[in-house]
């Protein structure tokens, strides 16, 4: 028998090394640490999961208790937001608005994800036909103006925060489906899924543990940008009345009855929950971009 | 002689329904029990489809023909059956053993993956198993080995590991696809001697897909040329490398380095032909210098059997060049012709 100490063969070996997903992870970190943007939106990002998990505790006043006399204040020390229509304290509304804003962004990312993703791992595996018929479907629901399709399917459906969450995730099936489809497309290709096949591997171990790791960098990046989208639909949904029904306060309910008061001078009512989805949205955006930068060293600026 | 365990009778493989590119145009061949069989040719002549086309890891393309692997009927067959016979009664090595592997498992988890794939055994079974399979193929210290990434074995030790995982089926045939190239002259050396031994040893067949006619002949008994998605010409080794009859193979041991005799290389004029729009005729004939006007860029050519003195093996070539039709020529040995086949009329087209 040769020797298999060809070129830089078995000779010492240092520590124990680490396995590719870890030394990847860390260098993941110090790469992530070293973009503005990707830590600007995480901090960003805490700062809004924060706020909503510790609304409760935060909150001066219970969200949904009117106070006639106190309505339409202005900003003040007892009411740093103003209050409303119903002298309800627009503060607490606000920071409990963030708890339905969180509950969308999570949730939608998990349904739409639940269900894009094993349609692009098919079609990016299997290709052909098959990829021809689901992408065509996704792109067939692509089509529709996204809040088209939400109200729609909240029509359909009927109005709970549930109900809502099941649509949007199904307005966003798409592109989970595109974005893993392309990844897999081209791991599929590569040497060593052709190699697991032929050594007899079937089809579902292939996808499981060959091909759905390398995507899920991509489908990390497209949830981040969901959960912004998502956030910016519901508010939509809610604005135009089809939200999550009240009293439960979203931005969006709150903005709908908010504008009616903008000519009369109650800017503060519309204002600081349209503040709230833009920062909550900047920073799952910031994130979402920063991530992209991370995960793809080909367009991380800051390499 | 024993029953061929693999008998492939017109295998033709296509991409593309609209102008279909023919990838391998109707190769037959058997393979008996221990047989060692190589196949060379140029890059692009068909001979890695060809493989691929045995146990359906063609993905776009259409298989047509007839593969019988053990008497069972393998082009068509469900992909149950494929995935039995692969990896158990056919193993696969292929060119670049460094991709082979998932970059993110340790090459013995993988291994580990190949013997479960095929074969009923605990997990600390299979661990065993796949840690004397390293063993086997010549990597020191295997079980220290075993938890190591790909990227931290080097490219011979990753060609060994990947022949490990291809046998972790026990395979009766071991299908190696350019498993030398790319890697350097010594350290290939070490794979052939590798391949040697596992044949001996096993008692398996080999299929080996090379350009490189110098590693084939070290391993093969039985060789083939193919060109341009057909087989040429066919004999044993030595009859081969001895007694080309074929053009092609002629040109092609001349355009090969030999360390042994001084001279000068000589490149075959041209270039392959394009699959797309392959020659009419022989498809050689564009870059043949033996070509006659009207026979061989018109008619497919006739089958030519040849009567060896070297070896009792049939040596065959599909040439015009032994036929009364074509003018012969110094390169045409017509004493030699045992019998001729005309080609079959040509179906389609």
């Amino acid at each position: 028998m040769t020797d298999a100490t060809d070129a830089d063969g078995a000779t010492a070996e240092p520590a124990r090394p680490q396995s590719p997903l870890a030394r990847r992870a860390r260098a993941f970190g110090r790469r992530f640490r070293r973009n503005r943007l990707a830590v600007g939106g995480l901090l960003v990002t805490a700062g809004f999961v924060l706020l909503a998990v510790l609304a409760p505790v935060l909150a001066p006043y219970d969200p949904a208790v009117v106070d006639v006399p106190a309505r339409l204040q202005g900003p003040s020390l007892a009411h740093p937001f103003g209050t409303d229509r119903y002298g309800r304290d627009l503060f607490s509304r606000v920071l409990y608005g963030a708890r339905i804003a969180l509950q969308v962004a999570v949730a939608t990312p998990l349904v739409a994800g639940a269900v894009g993703v094993p349609i692009g791992l098919v079609a990016g595996y299997v290709g052909g036909r098959v990829d021809d018929v689901l992408m065509r479907l996704m792109d067939s629901i692509f089509a529709f103006p996204a809040i088209l399709l939400g109200l729609t399917l909240v029509a359909v459906f009927g109005q709970s925060l549930t109900n809502i969450v099941v649509a949007l995730g199904i307005v966003y099936i798409p592109q989970f489906a595109r974005v893993t489809r392309g990844s897999a497309v081209s791991v599929v290709e590569e040497e060593h899924v052709r190699v697991a096949r032929s050594l007899g591997a079937s089809h579902a171990r292939i996808v499981l543990v060959h091909v759905l790791p390398f995507c899920l960098s991509a489908i990390l990046v497209q949830a981040t940008v969901t959960a912004a989208l998502a956030i910016v639909l519901e508010s939509s949904l809610s604005f135009l009345g089809v939200g999550v029904p009240s009293p439960t306060p979203s931005w969006g309910s709150i903005l709908r009855v908010g504008k009616g008061y903008v000519d009369s001078g109650e800017w503060w009512y519309s204002v600081f929950p349209g503040m709230a989805i833009v920062v909550a949205v900047l920073g799952f955006n910031l994130l979402g971009d920063g991530l992209r930068d991370v995960l793809d060293p080909r367009t991380d600026p800051n390499r | 002689m024993t029953d061929p365990i693999l008998r492939v009778r017109n295998l033709r493989t296509q991409f593309g329904r609209r102008d279909p590119l023919v990838a391998v145009d109707g190769i037959s061949y058997d393979l008996r029990a221990g047989e060692t069989l190589g196949i060379v040719g140029e890059s692009g002549a068909g001979k890695s489809v060809s493989v691929r086309s045995l146990v359906g890891l063609i993905d776009e393309g259409e298989v047509t023909g007839s593969v019988e692997w053990r008497g069972q009927e393998l082009v068509g067959a469900p992909t149950r059956t494929l995935r039995g016979i692969r990896g158990s009664g056919i193993g696969m090595v292929f060119q670049n053993a460094e991709a082979a592997f998932d970059p993110i498992e340790t090459v013995g988890s993988q291994i580990v993956e190949a013997v479960h794939a095929s074969r009923d055994l605990s997990n600390q079974a299979a661990r065993a198993e796949a840690i004397d399979l390293l063993e086997e193929v010549g990597i020191g210290d295997p079980a220290g080995r075993f938890d190591d990434y790909p990227h931290e074995y080097s490219g011979g030790m990753a060609q060994r590991a990947a022949i490990a995982m291809a046998l972790a089926g026990e395979p009766d045939l071991l299908i190696a696809d350019e498993p030398t190239t790319g890697l350097d002259v010594s350290v290939q050396a070490g794979i052939v001697d590798l391949f040697r031994d596992l044949v001996a040893e096993r008692e398996m067949s080999l299929l080996l897909i090379s350009h490189d006619l110098g590693v084939v002949s070290q391993l093969c008994t039985r060789i083939m040329v193919m060109y341009a998605g057909r087989i040429v010409e066919r004999g044993s080794r030595r009859q081969l490398l001895d007694s080309p009859r074929h053009p092609y193979t002629g040109a092609f041991l001349r355009s090969v380095p030999d360390v042994d005799v001084r001279r000068a290389l000589e490149p075959i004029g041209g270039s392959p032909p394009s699959l797309d729009d392959p020659p009419s005729g022989c498809r050689f004939h564009p870059r043949c210098p033996a070509a006659d006007a009207g026979l061989c860029d018109g008619a497919t050519p006739p089958t030519v059997g040849f009567a060896e003195e070297i070896d009792d093996e049939g040596h065959e070539a599909t040439c015009h060049g032994y036929t009364d039709a074509h003018p012969g020529g110094d390169a045409f040995d017509r004493g030699a012709v045992d019998w001729v086949e005309p080609a079959p009329s040509e179906v389609d087209e």
